[in-house]
């Protein structure tokens, strides 16, 4: 228990930190979305945030596997 | 914890894709083995059985190919179905949105920010996404 909220404040002081840092930077309602080019998953395909534009409204959900 | 809300995402998904594109994005690990890591102890048991699709044995990729094989098997057990691409290795697009650990946003067809989701993961909330959609879909 001691090791988990050791961790716990170590990882969730710095998480906090980084969000306080690239938080004010991210877009918010009204603001035009940075575009991005990145691949899909297992395969070499790029895809751009702007390939939608004109198209389709997007939703974007960030995350990870743990 | 982004896998618990895999689910509602899905149904989200699963109602609006026609007129929605949906993207995940794969960005850096929340709860690597190797950092912040919630798999071990009581705290880990209880973990895994409260939310067993989730990994916990998982460390923070190095590469991106490392990032692909993570993603592929985070696609697969969280059983989402929509179109995932990976961050690269600088985590640039993660940075661009202040995204990590998980974070939503709803862009609409001319590339405008409608709905900026709170930053992860207290501010995790997939009813407000649902919202927006629905609304900005009701006013289209």
């Amino acid at each position: 228990m001691l090791t988990f909220l050791r961790r716990t404040i170590t990882y969730r002081g710095r998480e906090k930190a980084w969000q306080q840092k690239y938080d004010p930077l991210a877009p918010k309602a009204g603001d035009m979305a940075p575009d991005f080019a990145l691949p899909e998953v297992g395969s070499n395909r790029i895809w751009r945030l702007s390939d939608f534009r004109g198209q389709k409204p997007v939703v974007l959900i960030f995350g990870s596997y743990t | 914890m982004f896998a618990t809300a895999a689910g509602s995402l899905q149904k989200i998904y699963e109602q609006y894709h026609d007129q929605i594109q949906f993207i995940n994005i794969y960005i850096r690990e929340a709860h690597a083995r190797d950092a912040w890591w919630l798999g071990d102890g009581v705290i880990g048991k209880v973990m895994r059985r409260l939310f067993s699709r989730a990994a916990y044995d998982v460390d923070d990729p190095r590469n991106s190919a490392e990032r692909h094989e993570v993603a592929s098997q985070c696609r697969l057990a969280l059983h989402l179905d929509m179109l995932m691409l990976v961050d690269d290795e600088d985590d640039s697009t993660n940075e661009a949105y202040a995204a990590h650990p998980t974070r939503f946003y709803f862009i609409d067809e001319q590339g405008r920010v409608v709905y900026a989701g709170g930053v992860g993961p207290f501010g995790l909330r997939p009813w407000e996404l649902k919202k927006a959609i629905g609304d900005y879909l009701a006013r289209s």
